[in-house]
C-alpha cells in the first residue's frame, strides 16, 4: 500500500541552520536511491520509534502496522514501536516485508523471529533515562519504504553530505529532470538542469534539502 | 502425467528409450519423484558418476496446468558434489512442456558407452536420440544457437555446459526461459556432471502439440486458481516487492541485519552494499534500453519475480541476477559492481556452473591469494578457467570445499561439501540449523516455505519457546519439501502464509487438478515421507549426525557487527530429525 495521508507541518524548519537547498520535484520516489544510502534527520530529544515515526514525521496508522513490515535499529532487528529507542548514534533502516526464510525471520513480531534471537532488539532502555538534547539521526530507507515515504521525508527535510546529494543528481537520467522545476540554495536560484548539476555551488559538507511540489 | 521415460544410455547401439506406465510412482512429481526413484532404484554407496547412479528430471504435479507460477523442474540423483541425495530445482519452461506431454519423470540410467555425446528429442509423436557430437563443449548460449535453427525457439532445452561435461562437481543443469534463453539453472550439487557422466548434451522438448493438461474438475480448479492469483497479486512480497526488485531487494536488508556476508564470510556488512541493491538494480534495468526488472522466468507465473539485464549500450547481458548470485560474485568477493556480477552470472550460465558454489569458491581462491578480494576481471578469468577446463579450472570447477582443501584452507564454509548461500548463519541461526541438517548440504531453500503455522506441521508451535529452532527448521523442511512436490514455486510462501484463503486456494488447486480432498494434513505427510526417504538414503551412503553440523569455524569467529558465533547446541541439531 502507498502512504496516503497528507504531509504535516515539517517539524523543524531550521534542519540545523545548515545551507538549505529546496527543490520543486512532482515525482519524489525517483529520489529512493538517495534515501537508500543514509541520511540524517534532526530529532528534538531521545524517543521510541514510534513517536519518531508518528509524532515527528507523520507516518502514523494502517501504514506503520501493514508496510513497514522490517525494521533495524543500530542494527537489530525491531519487534515493537513502543520499545525501541531513538537515541544520539541511533540508526535506522526501514523496508517493507521482505521475501525468503530470511525475511520471514525478520519481520516484526513474525512467527519465525526465534530463528535470528541473536540480533533481535533486547534491552528496554527509557527514554526518560535519557539527556533530553537534540541529536542527528541516521536513516535509510529501503524499496518499497524508500518510494512510498520519500515525498514525506523530503518534506520534512533531510540532511545529506553535499558530495553525496550531486553525486546521485548527476548519476540521474533526464527523466528524473524532467520533474525537477526548480532549485535554490539559501534562497538563490540555480538552473534545473543535469548539465548544470556539476556547476552548482554546493557548500563542503552537509546540507539541509528539502522537496516539494 | 501418466508415463515415465526411461533412457539406457549402455543399450548396445546407443540410448534406447523406453516409455512405461507411471506404475508405482502414481502421484509423484517434483521433488517426490526424484527422490522416491533415486531412494528405490540407485544404491547409496555407488559413485554419483558411476553406471549405477541416475538422473531424475521431473515437472512438478501441477507442471503443465493453468495452475499459477507452478513450472518448477526438479532434478535428482545422488550427488557428486556433496554424496548425498540430492534434488535441485529451476523455473523455465521444460517443466510445463513435459508435463503436457504426460511425462511425470524422464530417468537417464546405465552405463555410458563411448565418448560420443547424445541429444534427446521428445515430442507428441514420442522420443528420438541422435548422435551430437557437433555439440560437444559448447557452452549453453552457444548450444542453445545451433540449436534455434534446427528446432525453432518454441521448443525447451535442458542442457549441460562444459561444466557438465568435464563432469564438475559444480555443474548446473540449464533450462530455457520463455525468450529461448538458457537462464534458468539447477543449480545445485552438481547434476550437471550426473547428466555428463551418462552422456547426453541436452534434452529438447517440444509440446507445441500438446495441449495444457485438463482439470479433473475444472470448474473448481479454476475458482480456486483465480483465489491463488487473486492472494499473490494482492500480497506486498509476491504483488509487490518481488516484481519491482526481484529477489536481491533482500541485499539492504540483510547487510542491515548484519547477515551478508562479506569477504567469504569474514563480515556481516559489505561497505558497498547500496552498489549492489534490488533497487539500484531496478532502477539501473528500467533506464537502460532493453531492460527489464519485471520478468517472468515461465508463461503463466503471477509474481515475475525476474528481469532482464542489459549493458549501457543496451545489449543484453544475462537474466536479472538473483540476490544469492548478487551477493556470491560481488559482497563475498568484495566485487561492487553490478555490471561485473551480471557478467559473472552469464559466465555461469553459459558454461553450466551453480552460481552460489561458484561465487564462494572464488571468495575461497582470494582467501587464499589466487587473486585479491574486489578484483572484478581476475573473478571472470578464473570463471573462464573453470569453463574451458584448465588445470586451475578443474580444481576450482570442484568447489568450495576442495579448492579450500587444495590450498590448504580451513575457511570453507560448506556443509557436507557445498557452499552456504547468502546467509550468515550466525547472525540468522535457525537458517543455519537447516543449512546443517538438510538432507542436501548448505541449502536455503531446504526449509523456506514459511507456512508452517498454517500447515501446522508438528501441530501448534510456540516459536519462542528456547528449544525452537530445530523444532521450526524440521518444520519448514517438512513443508518445504512438500512444496518442492507440486511444481509450485517456494516464492508463493509468503503469500501463503499471511493469507490463509490463498494456502486454501492452492491446496483446492490441487484437489480441482486431480479430483482429489486434500488437507493440509496430507501436505505434511508427504513432506515427511520425502524428508525420511532422504535422510534414510544418507544414512545408508554413509552420512550421521556428525554431518548435521557447521565448519567450527563459525562457533569460533564472531562476525561483526554483533560479534556473534553460532552456538546452536549439537544436540539441538540433532532433533531436526526425530519425526
Amino acid at each position: 500500500m502507498s502512504y496516503t495521508a497528507d504531509f504535516p507541518e515539517p517539524y523543524d524548519k531550521a534542519l540545523g541552520n545548515l545551507p538549505l537547498m529546496l527543490m520543486r520535484h512532482d515525482a519524489p520516489e525517483l529520489f529512493s536511491l538517495l534515501l537508500q544510502g543514509g541520511f540524517l534527520m534532526p530529532v528534538p530529544e531521545p524517543c521510541t520509534l514510534r513517536e519518531f515515526l508518528c509524532e515527528l514525521v507523520g507516518v502514523c496508522g494502517v501504514y506503520t502496522e501493514k508496510t513497514i513490515q522490517t525494521i533495524f535499529l543500530d542494527g537489530l532487528a525491531i519487534d515493537d514501536l513502543d520499545t525501541a529507542l531513538i537515541r544520539p548514534g541511533s540508526r535506522l533502516a526501514l523496508s517493507a516485508a521482505m521475501p525468503g526464510l530470511a525475511g520471514a525471520t525478520m519481520r516484526r513480531g513474525g512467527y519465525y523471529r526465534k530463528m535470528r534471537e541473536g540480533i533481535s532488539q533486547r534491552s528496554l532502555e527509557s527514554a526518560q533515562d535519557q539527556v533530553k538534547d537534540p541529536f542527528r539521526l541516521q536513516v535509510r530507507l529501503y524499496n518499497m519504504v524508500g518510494r512510498d515515504l520519500a515525498g514525506l521525508f523530503l518534506h520534512q527535510g533531510i540532511l545529506t553530505p553535499s558530495s553525496d546529494l550531486r553525486q546521485f543528481l548527476m548519476s540521474q537520467p533526464q527523466k528524473f529532470f524532467d520533474h525537477l522545476h526548480a532549485v535554490e540554495l539559501d534562497g538563490v536560484s540555480l538552473p534545473c538542469t543535469h548539465e548544470s548539476v556539476g556547476s552548482w555551488p554546493l557548500p563542503d559538507g552537509d546540507l539541509g534539502l528539502r522537496v516539494a511540489e | 502425467m501418466d508415463k515415465i521415460l526411461r533412457i539406457d544410455v549402455g543399450a548396445q547401439d546407443g540410448p534406447k528409450a523406453t516409455v512405461e506406465p507411471v506404475g508405482d510412482y502414481a502421484g509423484m512429481g517434483g521433488r517426490a519423484m526424484t527422490t522416491m526413484v533415486v531412494f528405490k532404484e540407485v544404491p547409496p554407496d555407488c559413485h554419483p558418476l558411476g553406471p549405477e547412479n541416475k538422473l531424475v528430471i521431473s515437472p512438478g504435479l501441477m507442471s503443465g496446468s493453468a495452475a499459477s507460477s507452478s513450472g518448477r523442474l526438479s532434478v535428482g540423483c545422488k550427488s557428486p558434489l556433496t554424496g548425498t541425495i540430492k534434488e535441485s530445482n529451476a523455473g523455465g519452461t521444460a517443466a510445463q512442456a513435459l508435463g503436457r506431454l504426460g511425462y511425470a519423470a524422464v530417468i537417464l540410467e546405465g552405463e555410458r558407452q563411448g565418448d560420443d555425446m547424445y541429444k534427446v528429442f521428445i515430442d507428441d509423436q514420442g522420443v528420438k536420440i541422435e548422435k551430437a557430437n557437433d555439440l560437444k563443449m559448447l557452452p549453453n548460449y552457444d548450444l542453445i544457437e545451433k540449436l534455434k535453427p534446427v528446432y525453432g525457439e518454441k521448443v525447451s532445452v535442458i542442457s549441460i555446459g562444459t561444466a557438465g561435461e568435464m563432469r564438475f562437481s559444480n555443474s548446473s543443469i540449464a533450462v530455457t526461459d520463455p525468450e529461448f534463453r538458457p537462464t534458468r539453472h539447477c543449480g545445485r550439487g552438481g547434476v550437471g556432471a550426473v547428466m555428463g557422466s551418462k552422456g547426453i548434451k541436452c534434452l529438447v522438448v517440444d509440446a507445441s502439440n500438446a495441449k495444457m493438461r485438463q482439470p479433473v474438475n475444472p470448474e473448481a480448479f479454476k475458482e480456486s486458481n483465480r483465489k491463488f492469483v487473486e492472494g499473490l497479486k494482492q500480497h506486498a512480497v509476491t504483488g509487490q516487492g518481488l516484481p519491482t526488485y526481484g529477489t536481491n531487494v533482500l541485499t539492504n536488508v540483510l547487510n542491515e541485519a548484519g547477515g551478508y556476508p562479506t569477504y567469504n564470510f569474514r563480515e556481516g556488512r559489505y561497505k558497498h552494499h547500496q552498489t549492489l541493491s534490488g533497487e539500484l538494480q531496478a532502477e539501473t534495468m528500467k533506464n537502460r534500453e532493453g531492460g527489464q526488472p519485471t520478468h517472468g522466468c515461465h508463461r503463466g507465473c503471477a509474481i515475475q519475480c525476474s528481469g532482464i539485464w542489459t549493458d549501457k549500450d543496451g545489449n543484453y547481458m544475462t537474466k536479472q541476477p538473483e540476490y544469492e548470485t548478487v551477493w556470491s560474485h560481488g559482497g563475498n568477493c568484495g566485487i561492487s559492481d553490478l555490471d561485473a556480477v551480471a557478467k559473472l552470472d552469464y559466465l555461469d550460465d553459459n558454461y553450466g556452473l551453480d552460481t552460489i558454489e561458484m561465487g564462494v569458491t572464488i571468495g575461497v581462491a582470494m582467501e587464499a591469494g589466487v587473486i585479491e578480494f574486489g578484483d572484478a576481471e581476475g573473478a571472470i578469468n578464473l570463471v573462464h578457467e573453470v569453463g574451458k577446463g584448465t588445470p586451475l579450472g578443474r580444481i576450482l570447477g570442484a568447489g568450495a570445499a576442495t579448492t579450500a582443501r587444495c590450498y590448504g584452507l580451513e575457511r570453507a564454509p560448506v556443509v557436507k561439501g557445498q557452499a552456504m548461500p547468502a546467509y550468515d548463519p550466525r547472525s540468522v541461526k535457525g537458517i543455519g540449523v537447516t543449512y546443517a541438517t538438510s538432507t542436501m548440504g548448505a541449502d536455503h531453500t531446504a526449509g523456506y516455505a514459511v507456512a508452517t503455522n498454517i500447515l501446522k506441521v508438528g501441530g501448534d508451535v510456540d516459536p519462542l519457546k528456547v528449544e525452537g529452532q530445530a523444532e521450526l527448521s524440521r518444520n519448514l523442511q517438512v513443508a518445504t519439501a512438500a512444496l518442492d512436490a507440486t511444481g509450485f514455486c517456494l516464492f508463493v510462501a509468503f503469500a501463503i502464509l499471511d493469507q490463509p484463503e490463498t494456502f486454501n486456494a492452492m491446496v483446492e488447486t490441487i484437489n480441482g487438478m486431480y479430483g482429489l480432498s486434500m488437507t493440509g494434513d496430507d501436505v505434511v505427510a508427504l513432506g515427511q515421507k520425502i524428508l525420511k526417504m532422504e535422510q534414510e538414503f544418507n544414512k545408508k551412503a554413509g552420512f550421521g549426525p556428525e554431518h548435521d553440523r557447521l565448519p567450527r569455524y563459525f562457533s569460533r569467529e564472531p562476525l561483526t557487527p554483533h560479534n556473534v558465533v553460532f552456538d546452536v547446541p549439537g544436540e539441538e541439531l540433532d532433533k531436526v530429525y526425530n519425526f
